[in-house]
């Protein structure tokens, strides 16, 4: 067991715990230190896995990388209400597929939410390296093959 | 004419509100005329996203800064992470199955083969695109 991993669950854990409990009497802090004590020594290993190094810096990058993808979303909220409300309907649906450079779990989970949050694509499957993504027409498949967004998720981990 | 920090707290609340509500109706518009399950999957898993996370935002500003708006904050996070993964979910459940995506192609053929009058075409699958098998086209897998 690491005790550096225990002591910083239970404090992200607490810090989780206070600000929804929203009480500071004697019972609720009380309660609160318990209960996270227990979900912290049940899960202490499941938080900080060792991703490796440089943790620090891939969570900053990520936290830069959300402006883009809630500007993405956006987009693809625009595209979809375009897609559903005009009369001619203009969809094409077809599957593509493409072989990712990303290798860890943490960066392909990333990337396929991101597909499926951003204009026209959605992620069915990653088998091996290979992701299946379902595209709504034919211009969001073009875009997603390019592969900027690809890169940006290497970026933020390191991979590229 | 002056316009107190309440009345632009009310206006920006409304507009929010009104632009998630505008949203979900377009992603339930989707959900209805898109013609099979993969598609239906864009409008639902997309429009939900963002329409339920401006009327969120919404709530907030109108709360102001409070524990209850850092607990809406949480559920907005929470939103992000939950319904793309859950739409991945229930889309690689269906693709597992073998349900194949509606191609605008198919379409076209089969409307054609029923415009012609070809009596020998016993290949009759309706267009909706749900439970089709593997011989009506499709080049996926």
């Amino acid at each position: 067991m690491n005790i550096k991993h225990l002591i910083a669950t239970f404090s992200i854990v607490l810090a989780f715990w206070l600000l929804l409990s929203a009480h500071f009497d004697k019972f609720h802090v009380g309660a609160g230190i318990v209960c996270s004590g227990i979900v912290a020594y049940a899960s202490h290993d499941l938080l900080f896995t060792g991703t490796g190094n440089h943790g620090l810096t891939k969570t900053l990058r990520f936290i830069a990388y959300l402006p883009w993808l809630i500007y993405q979303i956006v987009l693809a909220n625009i595209d979809v209400a375009k897609r559903a409300l005009s009369p001619s309907m203009p969809i094409d649906p077809q599957v593509v597929t493409f072989k990712t450079i990303l290798n860890s779990d943490v960066a392909r989970t990333a990337l396929a939410n991101s597909i499926t949050l951003t204009p026209g694509t959605v992620t069915i499957d990653i088998v091996d390296d290979v992701f299946y993504v379902h595209a709504i027409a034919k211009e969001p498949a073009d875009d997603l093959l390019e592969g900027a967004m690809e890169r940006r998720i290497a970026h933020i981990f390191m991979e590229d | 004419m002056m316009f107190d920090t309440t009345t632009i707290t009310n206006v920006l609340t409304v507009m929010l509100l009104l632009i998630g509500a505008f949203f979900m109706l377009a992603g339930t518009i989707g959900f209805v005329r898109f013609p099979d399950f993969y598609s239906r999957m864009h409008a639902t898993g997309k429009c939900d996203t963002l329409g339920e996370g401006l009327m969120l935002v919404a709530l907030i500003i109108y709360g102001g800064v409070t524990f209850v708006s850092v607990k809406i904050l949480f559920l907005i996070a929470f939103i992000l992470l939950a319904n793309p993964t859950s739409t991945h979910a229930i889309a690689k459940a269906a693709y597992d199955v073998g349900l194949e995506p509606w191609r605008k192609l198919d379409e076209e053929v089969v409307w054609l083969n029923t415009g012609n009058g070809d009596t020998d075409n016993t290949d009759n699958t309706s267009n909706t695109g749900e439970g089709r098998t593997m011989e009506d086209g499709g080049e996926v897998r």
